[in-house]
């Protein structure tokens, strides 16, 4: 698209609206003039992110990531924490087995050129946003091979660590990897109870902790407190171990997600404390309570809800 | 129908060890999608309805679930399919699971309680649930056309056991005069007064009108493949 004056000023009104832009330029040199504001959300000190999957109505898959990218803008979020649903293609269509689908991704894995991840870096990169982490799950089943690869992508992108849900099992199979590709691995909790396996409890973070000095917890504050543990005292504790936390509220007891403020999650004490101390972990916007409003609104009211605390 | 605790911790166990193979396959399972999604589109012409698919989007129950039941986040249950809400029928069931959550479990996360939501919202809860259920299964039962190949018989002591108490063989066969072969299915399965928003003017509300509906929503949800083939079978031949 070739853009005349009109349109131009059409779309620098746009930018100013905070429209997202990149839809309707495609030439480099329009996208110059017209650059939407680069995102920038360290508030006072503190980095805020967020876990993508708050946009609930945005569907995490590779074929979205543009439209992921549109959104952080807007938002004016300028780190994430990156879901490999958001960088991997798709494997499990109808008709697809979940063995043959696992088995396409490990061979995509396995098989995919560092030049890809690095163009993905650049697609954030442009736009102003930092990949903090990358998000992979593991299991007992995936083989090192493929473990080392994921270690490798997630170095590519930039990011400062390799994240997942899995448990103390799983955790020590990741032991040999943080070191060799640099980055951390980071430990995150459920509220998981009843297994004996799972990051739940300061003592199961403690034993996670134990087993690399690479390894690093994401608190998830909503969980933690959804079992009844004590934010607070956790990071006044295990600070210098702490890479980020989720951030988002819950009620005790398992309870469910709120909006923020409405749960027993210390969301405010906690930003306090870490603008406060000047510690360098990230906080992670993530939030599972149901809106009726769109994926960037819920968003925006939950960052100004941060940077009100942190004001 | 009321579960008693018990049974229903009984059917949850049951559930939880099912779906334990699916949660280890949490990366691999998610559908392809692109573009945004709406959960509260299209609104629904009966406001009641609406709300009470509202409540269960802004619960969060969709996030997890899916608004149509077809599940989002690789662990939660499939409500569609979900012998739990199988068993409920006035929402008791659901009700109680919403009430304590589901703590013991082999998923990452558990299934969260909602003990501080009222009784209206439980009940607007489950009303979608069952709802969107009937939706989902109607569509499951249209797209399985004729792989089974009813039984006239057995159509015929399904009939006598599940549909005489409110119609006879001869008021269906001449609701059905005009109706064509191929839209004959969905006709009995999902009749349209289903599909209407219910009034609330007292002298209509009759009891045979709110036991109708409410039997033929149980219906919708849970006919088998067989059952409907059967019954069609049976039906053609009173046509
Ligand atoms: C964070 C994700 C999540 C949210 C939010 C959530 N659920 Fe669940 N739900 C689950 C999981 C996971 C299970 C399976 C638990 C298990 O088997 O241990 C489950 C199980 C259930 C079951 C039992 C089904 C069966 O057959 O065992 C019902 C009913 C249910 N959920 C309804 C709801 C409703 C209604 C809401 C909203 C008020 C809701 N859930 C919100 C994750 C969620
Ligand atoms: C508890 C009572 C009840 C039971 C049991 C019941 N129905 Fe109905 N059915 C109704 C009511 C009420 C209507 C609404 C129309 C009416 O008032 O007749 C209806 C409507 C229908 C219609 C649409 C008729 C039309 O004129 O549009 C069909 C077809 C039908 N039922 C078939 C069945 C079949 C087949 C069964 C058994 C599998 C069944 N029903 C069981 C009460 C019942």
């Amino acid at each position: 698209m070739i853009l005349d004056r009109r349109t131009f000023g059409k779309s620098a009104l746009g930018a100013a609206a905070g429209v997202a832009l990149s839809n309707t330029i495609a030439s480099p040199f329009a996208f110059a003039m017209a650059a939407p504001p680069r995102p920038n959300s360290i508030v006072n000190g503190v980095k805020i992110g967020l876990q993508p999957f708050c946009y609930h109505d945005l569907p995490q898959s590779d074929q979205n990531r543009s439209i992921l990218i549109q959104r952080l803008v807007q938002n004016g979020l300028s780190f994430v924490e990156l879901h490999a649903t958001w960088v991997e293609p798709t494997f499990q269509l109808p008709g697809v087995t979940a063995e043959a689908a696992r088995e396409k991704q490990r061979q995509w894995r396995l098989t995919t050129p560092p030049s890809f991840y690095e163009s993905v870096k650049k697609e954030f990169d442009d736009a102003g946003i930092t990949i903090f982490t990358y998000y992979v799950g593991f299991t007992m089943a995936t083989p090192a091979g493929e473990i080392d690869a994921v270690y490798e992508a997630a170095r590519l992108l930039g990011a400062q660590g390799a994240i997942g849900s899995y448990g103390l099992a799983v955790a020590q199979k990741l032991v040999p990897f943080p070191a060799k590709h640099n980055i951390f691995t980071g430990l995150h909790n459920h509220d998981n109870l009843s297994d004996p396996d799972a990051f739940s409890t300061e003592e199961t973070f403690e034993k996670g902790l134990a087993m690399s000095p690479n390894f690093k917890a994401t608190l998830d504050v909503r969980h933690f407190t959804a079992a009844n543990g004590d934010c607070l005292k956790f990071l006044e504790k295990h600070h210098e171990r702490v890479s980020s936390v989720h951030l988002g509220d819950r009620r005790k007891n398992n309870g469910r997600s709120t909006p923020f403020g409405e749960g027993d999650a210390p969301i405010i004490e906690i930003l306090r404390m870490i603008r406060d101390n000047q510690w360098p972990m990230i906080a992670l916007l993530e939030f599972e309570h149901g809106t009726l409003r769109s994926g960037v609104d819920e968003v925006q009211i939950v960052l100004d809800y941060c940077k009100r605390a942190l004001a | 129908m009321t579960l008693t605790w018990k049974s229903a911790v009984a059917l949850m166990l049951t559930l939880s060890a099912t779906f334990h193979v699916a949660a280890a396959q949490h990366e691999a399972a998610r559908p392809a999608e692109r573009g945004v999604i709406n959960f509260l589109t299209p609104i629904l012409p009966d406001p009641v309805l609406q709300h009470s698919k509202e409540t269960y989007v802004l619960y969060g129950c969709a996030y997890c679930h899916g608004v149509d039941l077809r599940v989002r986040n690789g662990e939660a249950a499939d409500l569609l399919h979900s012998p739990l809400v199988r068993a409920d029928v006035d929402g008791g069931v659901i009700s109680h699971v919403l009430r304590v959550g589901i703590p013991q479990t082999a998923k990452l996360s558990p299934m969260p309680q909602f003990s501080d939501l009222s009784d209206r919202e439980l009940a607007d809860i489950a009303r979608w649930i069952h709802y969107s259920k009937g939706q989902g299964h109607f569509a499951e039962l249209m797209q399985d056309r004729d792989v089974v190949v009813g039984d006239i018989s057995a159509g015929k002591a399904y009939f006598e056991k599940s549909c005489s108490m409110c119609h006879s063989p001869a008021s269906i066969a001449s609701a059905i005069k005009v109706v064509k072969d191929a839209d004959l299915k969905a006709f009995i399965i999902r009749p349209a007064f289903l599909q209407s928003t219910p009034s609330f003017d007292v002298s209509r509300r009759t009891e045979k009108a709110v036991t109708g509906r409410a039997k033929h929503g149980t219906l919708l949800e849970n006919y088998t493949s067989a059952e409907v083939a059967d019954l069609l079978a049976f039906i053609k031949t009173i046509k």
